[in-house]
């Protein structure tokens, strides 16, 4: 169990920038998951903590000490990687104890570990087994095996349920989850999925070009994006965004949208006035805070069925706002309405986030 | 289903063609091979009143004479060619089955400067040609080693690295980069990552080079002929065609019975290990 905290962090290949100088502290115990798109500097910043690669600059420590100059070894951590990298020629076992073997562990040590270890995760029947002869579900276990047989003091996950089918991955992240709250060892996971990292994080760090955008409770991060480009990353479908103006008229305060507009409450007009940059401003709400009526009712906005999305157990229907304005809202599976057809549509204000105009900062 | 009758028809025709071909080519050489192993059984004097008839007393016993190092064939022996043969092929492969994949795997694997170059140089090596035997036969005078099985070893080496660091090189190329950050988390040293967790990815490999340099270096003669004066160090082609050229008209069976045992071992590799050789060309275990 320990605690890591990367201090100024920067890694650069040639002219990229892959980490840009990170700074943040992954507390004991802790499920942390680092998120982002393909590119964002995830991976090598896991890299980075695992040491399999030397930082640019910057500081990486384990429990207070400097790690940057250890091996990989050396800073008592597992691995699980995206494609598995399980050892062909090797059976489960072999795979599974080679660490243990390396380190010259007693025979008798190192079958009663596997023992437990394969109990864990059940595989038990799989010990005997080449890597070629197990699905991927299995391959799976066998390299979270191959990690926790080593009881290390941090495990780091990259991507590990991105070759699962979709059914597997679902189920593998609950048990990754309950595995978690077994072993209670500090743990890093990169991915690109957000639902994964809903799931499974204690806190998430949201990356992009390097740079850590964000870093809050999975819920914070859904509710309160602190910009653009995580509400529209996190979440699915994306947040809705509609481009407005403050106005002022007759004493009060509006958000003009055009089609539209919004009476902005005292306590939010505050806010604006002290944070806004202009009175040029993005307006995000999430399809789930995007009422939809068939009858017209005190504030609501008329709209127009441009399409639905059946999923099941819920609904998603795009839905045009005048001629410029598009918005995603969900709603019950059985909707009825059809492609052109009229509804009128209210947003739960409480729920309304408010951006910069370019959506570089939260505003509200 | 119209279009169906013509393609199945020139697929037979295609199929009849490559038979006819097959068989033509198997013939060619099963027939003087089946000659040589019945003339390998006959005395000298059935041989020469006629080649082709079939032998009367079946004479085995030429076997073991071919092979008799003490036997008394003037000065060329075709057991002491053999076992020649034996100790520089070898030495030989011994030496590239444990130098190439090294080579191999730093050049495909480790990062360090000259990496390029160095396989470059390595891959220059392949279109060296006829000419260079002279360099070699200098080189080896002026290391004094003419005239021993070394003069034929060293050369041997260079010449199969080229081509065996190359298919090494592939191999290693191909296998996943994650299997070496996996090995230095397992915390394995760079030499116990090559021996524990690439080299046995790339056996196939390594067995496709030994079984290739041993069928190349075997029958290879001219290198022999050149670095090579006396009859002990004869490698076993050399030591036949001294033999043929001396004694053969008095022992032609027994000639016959060395050629046989000559080519017998790489008959019966290939025969064993064709498959694996494919396979090993083919880099089938890398992707499978």
């Amino acid at each position: 169990m320990a605690e890591i905290v990367l201090e100024n962090l920067c890694k650069t290949f040639g002219n990229v920038k892959a980490v840009d100088n990170l700074n943040l502290k992954i507390k004991e115990k802790e499920f942390m998951v680092f998120l982002g798109p393909s590119g964002c500097g995830k991976t090598t910043a896991l890299r980075l903590i695992a040491g399999l690669e030397k930082p640019t600059s910057g500081n990486i420590y384990f429990d207070g000490e400097p790690v940057n100059d250890l091996e990989p070894k050396e800073r008592n951590i597992a691995m699980v990687f995206q494609e598995y990298a399980l050892y062909p020629h090797m059976s489960v076992a072999d795979n599974m104890s080679l660490c243990l073997q390396v380190d010259k562990v007693p025979k008798e040590k190192i079958v009663k570990k596997l023992k437990i270890t394969a109990g864990i995760l059940q595989i038990e029947q799989l010990l005997t087994r080449k890597p070629s002869e197990l699905s991927g579900g299995q391959q799976q276990r066998v390299a979270l095996g191959r990690a926790i047989i080593r009881n290390p003091s941090v495990y780091l996950m990259d991507e590990p349920l991105s070759n699962l089918d979709a059914i597997l991955r679902v189920a593998m992240r609950a048990e990754l989850k309950k595995l978690h709250e077994k072993l209670k060892t500090t743990t890093i996971y990169v991915t690109h999925d957000q639902a994964e990292a809903m799931v499974l994080a204690d806190r998430v760090a949201v990356l992009k070009d390097g740079k850590l955008l964000q870093m809050d409770k999975p819920r914070k991060i859904y509710d309160r994006p602190t910009n653009k480009f995580i509400a529209e990353f996190v979440g699915s479908p994306k947040m809705n965004f509609i481009k407005c103006s403050l106005l002022e008229k007759n004493g009060q305060i509006f958000l003009d949208a055009g089609p539209f507009s919004l009476k902005v409450s005292n306590g939010v007009w505050t806010t604006m006035k002290n944070q806004a940059p202009s009175s040029e401003l993005t307006m995000g709400v999430r399809p789930e805070h995007v009422f939809v009526h068939t009858k017209k009712e005190k504030d609501s906005i008329e709209a127009k069925v441009y399409f639905f999305q059946q999923m099941g157990n819920v609904g998603y229907v795009e839905l045009g706002l005048g001629n410029d304005i598009q918005v995603t809202a969900a709603v019950k599976a059985d909707f009825e309405k059809n492609i052109g057809e009229k509804v009128f549509v209210k947003f739960d204000k409480k729920h309304i986030r408010f951006f910069d105009e370019v959506g570089e900062k939260l505003i509200a | 289903m119209r279009n169906k009758k013509p393609s199945t028809l020139s697929r037979r025709t295609k199929r009849t063609i490559s038979y006819i071909f097959l068989i033509s080519f198997s013939l060619a050489i099963l027939i003087p091979l089946g000659l040589l192993f019945m003339n390998s059984l006959k005395t000298s004097t059935e041989v020469y009143d006629d080649p082709l008839a079939l032998p009367q007393d079946p004479q085995w016993s030429n076997y073991p004479e071919a092979l008799n190092p003490e036997a008394d064939w003037g000065e060329f022996s075709i057991g002491t060619g053999f076992k020649n043969s034996v100790i520089v092929v070898s030495t030989t492969v011994t030496i590239v089955a444990l130098i190439a994949p090294m080579a191999a795997y730093s050049l495909a694997r480790l990062e360090f400067r000259g990496r390029k170059f160095i396989f470059y140089f390595f891959m220059a090596g392949m279109f060296v040609g006829g000419p260079a035997i002279v360099a070699m036969l200098h080189l080896m005078m002026t290391l004094g080693l003419v005239n021993t099985h070394w003069a034929l070893i060293f050369p041997y080496v260079a010449g199969a690295m080229p081509f065996s660091i190359l298919l090494m090189w592939t191999y290693f190329g191909a296998i996943p980069r994650a299997l070496d950050d996996s090995a230095k988390v397992d915390g394995l040293s760079p030499f116990q990552t090559y021996w524990k967790v690439m080299l046995p990815q790339a056996f196939p490999a390594l067995f496709t080079i030994v079984i290739l340099q041993i069928i190349w270096i075997w029958s290879e003669f001219l290198l022999a002929l050149i670095m090579l004066q006396d009859p002990g160090l004869f490698t076993l082609p050399l030591m036949l065609t001294r033999f043929s050229a001396t004694t053969v008209e008095m022992h032609f069976g027994v000639f016959a019975a060395g050629v046989f045992l000559s080519a017998l071992p790489l008959i019966i590799m290939y025969l064993i290990f064709s498959e694996r050789i494919k396979r090993g060309m083919s880099m089938e275990f890398v992707k499978g």
